[in-house]
């Protein structure tokens, strides 16, 4: 007899969706480490493959494809924990989904190992890929709008049978993560889908390269908190469980992420603050909505240290700073997220400084930027989607992790966040010497300022090493505990309130939120977009550069 | 919903503080001139070498001690790709693309920005210190991206 | 309807205070939030003199 944490046909659509984010999760390792020691200067890579193939397959597997299955694959689960199961209509719409991606993926991979597609996960026009590169990146967005329609599908049908009360905690932050998708990928789709393809088959032969540009941030910069919010969730409605706490404040927990709707859209044009054809007041209105997204941050910095104060107080911690110490550190359910939670607090900094408008050209298209989203995505965001696996994977399968995990677990954690410190450093400071992201070793003719460069890129190649060797590890714990952990019951954890909720009835009322969001997004948008396609520039003919 | 009194203040100042960033930005980019590169000027991308100034790339004197560099980026380089600018002279950057994307930044100033086909964006830098300056591509625009470069000399 | 109830006493003018553990137990957060608060404002105005002194 095998207990699963929650209803079985849930557990298998979550594990499915998990086992493909470390799949591409593992690829994306390798090409990280290929890319690492080749920018380092230690290695060459043979004839038939690029360092911008490996960099493009490196973004595209784990910004898009790691991340967004193993969202999905989360927030169904907990869906299903918290909701008591998801609609058989709803699981339905999560296989399709899956398919779709998984197919999306395959082929987009496909055409990016043949070196028709090395144009990275941006994809800027006018470099032209092969159209099947963007059918597949079509079909990998599209596939998670079905995937979302069965969250939705899940979420309506608990909400009629439970007429007048509050949705759980985590639901409702599952459904703001899928609408906030819904809503940002609707830019690169049309990106996609209007502009790309019929240019790339050759049915048009011009595209105009500013549009193409900010309908992809349109969806760029919200795509971050896509990342960023489904680890909010787990700090907020997990986390306090794991330590034996409770939820801070629901209202302002789901009062967060209402703001992060809001909020993460309307503010593509920080990506484009160095574009021309962008005047620069447009600009600074995406700036200051920019800088009003950092507010829910600043709320769940205070929950989160609320939360372990509150533990550790009743745990028995006295003085100003005693409670931190009373948390868990030796449970890596805690510690890796909590790591995450930390890394977070440069990650943001960097975050507020490359937005801040002209401050930007200190920065923009230096690795600092690289080294900025690794801290972000790459450690907080993925810091804490392991500590989830620890314990999402058996709960899936009905297994237990040992004590000899937990701790393979901490020397993991610690591999990566060591790694990181080492990667994302000196990055960050290469950066502030002006040294580009994006390109393959070189010394630009032995030029007097970039020789300065070299040995700070071998020790970034150093931390990838670390990082590699924590992925590895990560993937093989992932294998361990999907096929070979002990059988045994784990409980999924879902954090309790504090008090009985006094939520106002209005953070609900979706009608409400996706009506201020478009609205901001026409504030935004709506004239630049009018004046990019009024009074655009001759169009761009295709070219294949590499 | 319940604030607590401290995450009223912690998110007062918070509010403030960021209220503060925007106002010695705004201040410093509307008062002062300091906007980021936001050129709106168009050119096609395919007829670059025939319109003027790109047909003849480089530097033009337009005052004392003030030029005007007008450049072009293409795969895989900057024209002209070798620049001599005397020390302490003004220069206003006007860079179009002939073909992709590129990115346009002199490592150690703030001389950084995106060079779109069909635009020419432009900033400007005074060079009060004599010696090499490395102008290099950083967007990636192809298979020898890491190769763009162009070298300025001043003295 | 408990909850309405609770909810209608939360926007009321505050006339009884809450209870005085909960106000004074997060010191450590409060803090906490502080120093964050501080990194933030002054790794900023650093990025801000950077760009500055690159003018």
């Amino acid at each position: 007899m095998i207990h699963r944490g929650i209803e079985h046909r849930a557990a298998d659509l979550s594990l499915a969706y998990v086992l493909v984010a470390y799949l591409a999760f593992g690829v994306a390792a390798l090409a990280g480490l290929l890319q690492g020691l080749v920018r380092g200067g230690m290695i060459e890579l043979p004839e038939f493959i690029t360092y911008y193939d490996i960099l493009t397959a490196h973004g595209v597997l784990m910004g898009l494809v790691f991340t967004t299955f193993f969202i999905i694959g989360f927030l169904f689960s907990g869906m299903a924990k918290t909701m008591g199961g998801l609609t058989p209509t709803g699981t339905k719409l999560g296989w399709i989904g899956w398919a779709m991606m998984f197919f999306g993926t395959a082929m987009g991979t496909a055409t990016i190992l043949t070196g028709e597609a090395a144009v990275l996960y941006t994809f800027y026009a006018p470099m032209k890929a092969t159209p099947w590169f963007y059918i597949g990146a079509a079909l990998l967005i599209i596939g998670s709008w079905v995937a979302g329609f069965g969250m939705i599908h899940s979420y309506r049908h608990w909400r009629k049978n439970n007429e007048g009360k509050l949705s759980p905690l985590f639901a409702f932050m599952a459904i703001s993560t899928m609408v906030l998708w819904l809503i940002a990928t609707l830019g690169v789709a049309a990106e996609v889908v209007l502009q790309l393809i019929p240019w790339s088959f050759g049915w048009t032969d011009k595209i105009n390269v500013v549009l193409s540009r900010m309908l992809f941030w349109f969806f760029g910069h919200p795509l971050v908190y896509f990342w960023l919010m489904p680890a909010y969730v787990a700090w907020y409605a997990v986390l306090p469980k794991i330590i034996g706490g409770k939820v801070f404040s629901d209202s302002l927990a789901r009062l967060a992420f209402v703001l992060l709707i809001l909020f993460s859209i309307p503010v593509g044009f920080h990506h484009q603050l160095m574009d021309p054809g962008i005047s620069s007041a447009w600009k600074y209105v995406h700036v200051v909505l920019t800088l009003a997204v950092v507010l829910p941050s600043l709320m769940t910095a205070f929950s989160m240290f609320a939360v372990f104060e509150n533990r550790g107080r009743a745990m028995g911690a006295k003085g100003l700073f005693g409670w931190f110490a009373k948390l868990p550190w030796k449970d890596v359910r805690f510690f890796a997220p909590m790591l995450g939670m930390l890394f977070f607090i440069p990650a943001g900094i960097g975050g507020i400084i490359n937005a801040s408008n002209q401050m930007n050209q200190v920065v923009h298209n230096t690795i600092w930027v690289t080294g900025h989203f690794h801290l972000t995505v790459g450690t907080s965001v993925t810091l804490t989607f392991f500590g989830i696996t620890y314990w999402l994977i058996p709960t899936l399968t009905g297994r237990e992790m040992s004590k000899r995990i937990n701790a393979l677990g901490i020397i993991q954690t610690l591999t990566w966040a060591i790694g990181m410190l080492i990667m994302s450093g000196s990055m960050h400071f290469m950066g502030l010497l002006g040294v580009p992201r994006r390109t393959a070793f070189t010394t630009y003719l032995d030029h007097v300022q970039a020789l300065k460069w070299i040995s700070y890129q071998k020790l970034m190649a150093i931390g990838g090493v670390f990082l590699f060797i924590a992925a590895a590890l990560m993937v093989g714990i992932v294998l361990y505990l999907w096929l070979f952990a002990k059988k045994g019951v784990t409980e999924y954890p879902i954090a309790e309130n504090e008090t009985i909720s006094s939520t106002p009835r209005l953070l609900e009322r979706w009608p409400v939120w996706v009506t201020i969001s478009l609205c901001l997004i026409l504030i935004a948008y709506g004239y630049p977009i009018y004046d990019v396609i009024q009074n655009a520039p001759p169009g761009s003919p295709g070219v294949k550069t590499w | 919903m319940h604030l607590h009194k401290y995450e009223k203040i912690w998110l007062s100042l918070g509010g403030l503080a960021l209220i503060a960033f925007l106002v010695v930005l705004g201040v410093n980019a509307f008062a002062m001139g300091s906007h980021p590169p936001s050129h709106m000027a168009y050119v096609d991308p395919t007829k670059v070498d025939q319109t003027a100034p790109f047909d003849k790339p480089g530097l033009v004197q337009i005052g004392d001690n003030e030029y005007d560099l007008n450049m072009t980026a293409f795969v895989f380089g900057y024209g002209p790709a070798q620049i001599e600018i005397p020390k302490g002279a003004k220069v206003h950057f006007n860079v179009t693309s002939k073909d992709v994307a590129h990115g346009f930044s002199i490592p150690g100033t703030n001389v950084n920005m995106m060079v779109l086909p069909g635009h020419v964006n432009s900033v400007t830098h005074t060079f009060d210190q004599a010696g090499e300056f490395l102008i290099l591509c950083n967007e990636y625009c192809g298979v020898a991206h890491h190769m763009m470069m162009s070298n300025i000399v001043v003295k | 309807m408990a909850r309405e109830a609770l909810s209608k006493q939360e926007t009321a003018p505050k006339t009884k205070p809450h209870p005085p553990e909960e106000e004074s137990s997060l010191r450590g957060t409060f803090v906490s939030v502080l120093i964050l608060g501080a990194l933030i404002v002054g790794s900023w105005a650093a990025a801000f003199w950077l760009y500055l002194s690159r003018g």
